[in-house]
């Protein structure tokens, strides 16, 4: 699969398709026993695995020192590149303050304190994070704040490239909302190239440009969101479940012999839609 | 990370051993230890090593198992031996090298220690290769039964033995997670020197140790929700069951203590 520079990607998959094994390949934490991740002048190939981790069972060969040592560089700059947002990121603040958190990253890219303190507060300035925080402990924040936090903690090195791990899982209906929002901001206005796992259809499909299905390890599909409402056994196979108001749009396309809207892809959307349908204004 | 640790794992199978009384299997390693512990000489050691080797093989699980769970001590297995054989000075010295004159007896005393970590180990392992950890936990509270008269709860030592294993794997799958998170924010350790690396290895125990806080309130709060009350006779889904075997199994144990107590 191919990921376009500054597109907001989603990739989507059931539990268990390898969503997760996927994302953290982009970032080097897995690397390949076939095929290869290549990202702007770095290239991860199945040569690179066999001096690296490799799953339990296969014993690698020994890395030479001055090849641990390239591997490692050419890591660095991935990860650089490459901001990953795990599943529930809050989990994993570990610094004494919010501040000290949000530098931890600028500081191991080589940035001097001064700058990974700008860099931190200005990460924590976009996700919206209130500054008085910043001096906080991460375990006195609230869970949305934590979260908050944690994916300007990833921000803050200043990747090209975000993907994260199903960021919107356990949060309420509009910091769902808004975290989207800010994303499809971060996208759109600093030219960021956004990659979101996940298996809810619904939330992400007004904002994505691209669309990826993978199932069972596999990359099944790739294209717009009008492209993959019209694969609904690529939907189906790979175990993703249609938002209830499209499979409504759909009936009541099939009973009125309209054809489908291929823009009605928010519930507003689809409900101006149906509106202007029934009153016979389309 | 955790893939890695065989120690404490249960190893499905069938064999007789698998099927022994929790009870039986655990009153049995500690008959063994007991023989391994006053054992001091070739004979008994092989012997104990023989007999070690049956029990082993009945299990039917492939000895590569067994020496996974031996491999992260075995810095300490060899520190032990070549302890023993260069500073003890007992029996008639045969060698000498330099500085250092190697003597029979430590010879002996190296190899039979050895031996005997080797065989704890080994007993363990089979311990908990061939008893799931639920049963493990069962019987050691069905064991610790006579602690009641002393005041204290079998009840909950065996609960609280329970949790700890159950929860081994996820608390090193959280660690894990972490870590792979600082990694991905750049985290470079090869560089660092030695006690930095060693402050960045802490640092993963205050999100661990946080995670584990939280984990055990929800526990807690989860199983009083489902009822659960400390100190309360409970029954068992599967209830424990001594047979013939098992006594045999206990029997046999005794041979090897009472020989090397006697050797």
């Amino acid at each position: 699969m191919t990921v376009k520079r500054g597109s907001f990607t989603v990739v989507l998959g059931a539990p268990g398709s390898g969503k997760s094994t996927l994302l953290q390949h982009l970032n080097g934490l897995l690397l390949p026993m076939e095929g290869k991740v290549a990202s702007g002048d770095v290239t991860l190939g199945a040569a690179a695995a066999e001096n690296g981790g490799l799953p339990e069972g296969t014993t690698p060969r020994k890395r030479t020192k001055a090849e641990k040592k390239e591997l490692d560089a050419s890591l660095l700059k991935l990860r650089k590149k490459t901001g990953l947002v795990f599943q529930f990121p809050e989990k994993q603040l570990f610094e004494e303050t919010v501040l000290q958190d949000l530098s931890f990253g600028p500081l191991n890219f080589g940035c001097n304190p001064q700058e990974a303190e700008a860099a931190a507060r200005n990460a924590a300035k976009e996700v919206d994070l209130d500054a008085g925080l910043l001096d906080k402990s991460p375990f006195q924040l609230s869970g949305g704040q934590m979260r908050k936090a944690a994916i300007a903690s990833v921000l803050a090195s200043g990747p090209q490239v975000i993907a994260l791990d199903e960021p919107t899982a356990s949060l309420d209906q509009q910091s769902r909302e808004e975290l989207l929002l800010l994303l499809k901001a971060l996208c759109r206005d600093e030219g960021k190239t956004i990659l979101i796992v996940t298996h809810r259809l619904e939330e992400v499909l007004p904002y994505g440009d691209d669309f990826v299905v993978i199932s069972k390890g596999r990359h099944v599909f790739q294209g717009s969101a009008g492209e993959l409402l019209g694969r609904r056994d690529v939907l189906e196979e790979a175990g993703i479940v249609v938002p209830p108001y499209l499979s409504m749009l759909e009936e009541l396309a099939r009973s009125m012999k309209v054809p489908l809207p291929m823009d009605a892809l928010s519930p507003k959307e689809a409900a101006r839609w149906i509106a202007e349908t029934l009153s016979g204004s389309r | 990370m955790r893939s890695r640790i065989v120690f404490g794992k249960y190893i499905e199978g069938s064999s007789w051993v698998h099927r022994l009384d929790p009870r039986a299997k655990t009153a049995s390693m500690l008959l063994f230890m007991a023989a391994v512990f006053v054992t001091d000489s070739y004979a008994s050691i092989l012997a104990l090593l023989l007999f070690a080797a049956v029990v082993i093989m009945s299990t039917r699980i492939p000895l590569a198992m067994f020496a996974r769970a031996i491999k992260p001590l075995l810095f300490i297995i060899v520190f032990i031996f070549l302890f023993h054989v260069l500073f003890e000075t007992s029996g008639q010295s045969f060698i000498d090298l330099g500085p250092f004159t190697l003597y029979a007896g430590g010879l002996e005393r190296g190899i039979v220690s050895a031996s005997r970590m080797i065989l704890f180990i080994a007993f363990a392992a089979i311990l908990t290769f061939t008893t799931r950890p639920e049963s493990l936990v069962q019987g050691l509270g069905s064991l610790l039964m006579p602690l009641r008269f002393i005041g204290l709860s079998p009840g909950k030592i065996a609960l609280m033995v329970g949790i700890a294993l159950r929860f081994i794997p996820t608390v090193f799958e959280e660690a894990e997670r972490i870590w792979k998170a600082q990694l991905a924010r750049g985290l470079n350790l090869s560089e660092k020197p030695l006690v930095k690396r060693a402050m960045l290895l802490l640092s993963l125990l205050v999100p661990v140790l946080a995670g584990s806080f939280r984990r055990a309130v929800d526990l807690a709060d989860s199983m009083e929700a489902r009822g659960y009350r400390l100190g309360v006779a409970r029954t068992s889904y599967r209830a424990l069951q001594w047979s013939s075997r098992d006594t045999l199994f206990l029997l046999s144990f005794a041979l090897p203590v009472t020989a090397g107590i006697l050797l």
